[in-house]
């Protein structure tokens, strides 16, 4: 049997890793987890933030927006690395046939010592048959970003995306502007703040999201909180052998909740959280006292 | 004190009959009604041969007509009357005579065989010519400009005259005298409801030379059956008056006379001692129930009525105005309208045949002059007001709206005795209000999906309550408040709207219904998801 203080911190790189972390505008591959990068296939398609370590992982995702029965979205998505090099390729789809839409997302990158570069591109289909036509045909949009993390030091780290830089065809169902992102580690407690450019033609000043997470053995629990309205989620996610499962309830003062459901399975992986060194550590095994 | 002597020389010549009175503005048509009374303050008689009376046109300089010249035979007795005026006078005139008379800001004079001028101007003269010292006021339809008291030569017309109800040939400040003041008569509620209270209310003018001791005079307050006395326990000096009220309770429904009339002993004119007025209490013959007042597609205004009298309604016997004075006057061809049924009354008939094609044109009613609806609130919160009035003046119906959160050219509709967005974004006029059908959710909006800059969709709700506050908003799928669609609104519990989506950019939102019961003790919101299709261009 191992010691729970053994086996804190390769339960902890593991739930992390597979947590990951997700931009401020998700829309295809919301997973619940805390924002920035991370090592989930979900979350690299939606942000274009490479893992900082490679492995083989399978995700799948069950998200019902605001408590409309109408909106449900459900994602699988598998990921990939090796050396440096990161892929990932997932499929969604959301909503009911008039509202909603079919999502392919493929994403790769690169993930250095202390640094990740990625970019992604996604196609979408909307599932009403008579959309309107557009460059691409009737109902189809498609769009390409990047998005890039650096940690400068130990439990420092910094985190841009920008998924639409490209778009051609139908407009997406959410405009996703450019984000950026802090995160601070001490462990166990670690912070984040977040900001979101103002969306294309609008009028806002942008938005400021914040949040801190708890880790505790092989869960970990997070809260967070976003501005304009006033609004805020948390977050539990659990890992048992290779598999994680985590949920998200995002709380809004009009709306009805959000509420995310993931299961990944993979290998363990590294990137604890978005606020770690990001390094390329050893195995969590080799990593345990 | 020399140049005011001289001006009072100037105004009132001495030892000559003076300009007691005149009367240039009768109610209606002036013609056969206007005079101009002279009074001889003297101890002696005087004689008018070849005293010129001409009329002054305020217009311009030296336009001085005559209209009278005293002949032969014509004379006044010490402290007499002399009337020149127009046949329909009352008592006749002493000299007949069609003075046409202006109504201000004009002038008459009296020109003496020897040169002496008395001049009485009256209104916003220019023109020094036309009045003495500073004009008299301009008297309002009815009234006359008499010089209070009778010999009164103050140096000014201003000072001299004052605004009255005509006294022909007679004193004009008799020595004990009270009147009601034209049109001082109130009721209050002006259409009161059934088995309700109204307040009436008379302004009491001393009009006498003699002071009024309190308890003197009592003003009787009528309404159908109910009435109330009361007294007045004010001293009243001469040219002081009184606001005096009363409330009558329990009123029966039904068209009723209400009269004031003021009592004192010994009054040496109770000729103008009583107001009256036509009171509808409780609903009248003719009921508003649909209200088009920012029309959007050139029909013109209209307003829906219903004739809730047990016989038909004449419709070209009634009047229409919003909150001014201003009264339309229907087609004087308007059929009778049968009991229970709907007409129109139009500003443009023919626009609104064009617009709305199926009406029956036979109930579609001209009305003009139209008084113009207001389309935006004032600081009181009310755009404006719609009335019915039949040809007496009787208010049959008065509608005050709001134009707060009404979407742009809907109709406001009658919804029992609540006022709401028509159920039909175009109106119904001529049509009882749609009724909605059932909805199979809280709250749905069709289509769903439309393309940016395609225009709106129809939102529809069904509250577990007759009416309820409603506010719609639009988010995106991160929570952020993209738009305002329907301003909080009091509604009924089944209605529909048309939204304007197409002004948000393309996406996918969720639009949130938020209501609450007007006692405020229950909330409901209900969402949905709304696609707005764009591409890049």
């Amino acid at each position: 049997m191992i010691a729970p203080s053994a086996r804190r911190p390769f339960s902890f790189a593991v739930l992390i890793a597979l947590l990951g972390g997700r931009a401020v505008g998700a829309q295809d591959f919301a997973a619940p987890a805390p924002p920035g990068p991370g090592d989930a296939p979900v979350l690299f398609l939606e942000s274009a933030l490479p893992a900082a370590a490679g492995a083989l992982a399978l995700d799948g995702l069950v998200l019902r927006w605001n408590g409309l029965d109408e909106l449900v979205t459900r994602a699988v998505a598998i990921g990939f690395g090796a050396r440096k090099t990161r892929v990932a390729a997932g499929l969604s789809q959301t909503g009911e046939p008039e509202v909603g839409w079919t999502c392919v997302a493929l994403a790769a990158g690169a993930a250095l010592d202390g640094a990740g570069l990625g970019v992604r591109a996604a196609g979408r289909r909307d599932r009403d048959r008579g959309a309107l036509g557009g460059a691409l045909g009737p109902g189809l949009g498609a769009e390409i970003g990047f998005g890039a993390w650096l940690a400068p030091s130990a439990g420092v780290k910094v985190w841009t995306s920008a998924p639409q830089v490209w778009r051609r065809g139908t407009l997406p169902p959410l405009s996703r502007p450019l984000t950026w992102g802090v995160g601070l580690e001490s462990d166990p407690v670690r912070g984040w703040i977040l900001h979101r450019s103002p969306s294309r033609g609008a009028r806002d000043m942008g938005e400021l999201s914040g949040g801190v997470a708890f880790v505790t053995g092989p869960a970990i629990a997070w809260i967070e909180a976003r501005e304009r309205p006033l609004r805020g989620g948390l977050g539990l996610a659990a890992r048992a052998r290779s598999a994680t499962i985590a949920a998200q309830v995002d709380g809004h003062p009009v709306l009805g909740e959000t509420v995310r459901l993931s299961v990944s399975f993979g290998a363990a992986r590294s990137m604890p959280d978005p606020a770690s060194a990001g390094t390329s550590p050893a195995p969590p095994a080799d990593r345990s006292p | 004190m020399f140049v005011l002597l001289l001006s009072l020389a100037v105004c009132t010549p001495a030892d000559r009959a003076l300009v007691g009175e005149v009367f240039y503005d009768a109610i209606g048509d002036d013609s056969g009604h206007e005079f101009v009374e002279l009074f001889n303050p003297t101890g002696h008689a005087i004689a008018l041969a070849g005293l010129r009376l001409e009329a002054g046109d305020g217009a311009g300089p030296g336009r001085w007509t005559l209209r009278w010249t005293g002949q032969a035979g014509d004379s006044m007795r010490a402290r007499a009357r002399f009337v020149i005026g127009g046949a329909l006078v009352a008592p006749a005139p002493d000299a007949l005579v069609t003075l046409d008379l202006q109504n201000g800001p004009d002038a008459v004079r009296l020109v003496w065989p020897d040169g002496a001028i008395e001049t009485v101007g009256w209104g916003a003269l220019a023109h020094p010519e036309y009045f003495c010292g500073a004009p008299a006021v301009d008297a309002a339809s009815g009234e006359a400009l008499a010089r209070v008291p009778d010999d009164a030569a103050l140096g000014s017309n201003a000072l001299d005259f004052r605004a009255q109800p005509p006294s022909t040939g007679a004193p004009n400040q008799p020595g004990l005298e009270v009147a009601l003041r034209a049109g001082s008569l109130r009721v209050d509620p002006e259409q009161p409801v059934v088995h309700g209270e109204a307040r009436l209310s008379a302004t009491v003018v001393n009009r006498g030379a003699v002071a009024l001791e309190p308890g003197r005079v009592t003003l009787s307050l009528s309404l159908g059956d109910s009435a109330a006395s009361r007294v007045i326990e004010a001293a009243l000096a001469p040219g002081d008056s009184a606001r005096v009220s009363a409330v009558l309770q329990a009123l029966p429904a039904g068209k009723a006379l209400a009269i004031a009339h003021a009592a004192l002993a010994g009054d040496e004119r109770p000729d103008n001692d009583s107001d009256s007025a036509w009171v509808r209490v409780g609903k009248g013959p003719l009921e508003v129930t649909e209200i088009q007042y920012h029309p959007a597609h050139g029909e013109g205004e209209w307003v829906e009525v219903r004739c809730r009298d047990s016989v038909p309604c004449e419709l070209a016997s009634f009047r229409v105005s919003d909150r001014g004075a201003a009264l339309g006057v229907p087609d004087p061809d308007a059929p009778a309208l049968a009991p229970e049924s709907l007409a129109v009354f139009a500003e443009d008939r023919v626009a609104l045949l064009a617009f709305a094609g199926a009406l029956d044109p036979g109930r579609l009613i001209a009305v003009k002059p139209w008084a113009s609806l207001n389309n935006s609130n004032d600081t009181s919160g009310v755009a404006d007001a719609v009335v019915i009035r039949e040809r007496d003046g009787t208010r049959s119906d008065r509608v005050d709206y709001s134009a707060t959160g009404i979407p742009a050219g809907v109709p406001l509709e009658r919804d029992g005795d609540r006022w709401s967005p028509s159920s039909d974004p175009a109106g119904t006029p001529l049509r009882p209000p749609r009724v909605l059908a059932p909805l199979a959710s809280r709250f749905e909006i069709t289509p769903p999906r439309i393309r940016a800059g395609a225009g709106g969709s129809r939102i529809a709700w069904a509250l577990p309550w007759l009416r309820g506050w409603v506010s719609v908003e639009a988010y995106d799928l991160e929570g952020r408040r993209v738009a305002k669609l329907l301003t909080e609104e009091n509604a009924s519990g089944r209605a529909e709207r048309k939204v304007r989506l197409d002004a948000m950019p393309a996406g996918l939102y969720v639009v949130v219904l938020r209501a609450k019961s007007e006692d405020g003790s229950a909330n409901v919101t209900a969402s949905r998801a709304v696609r707005i299709e764009g591409v890049v261009p």
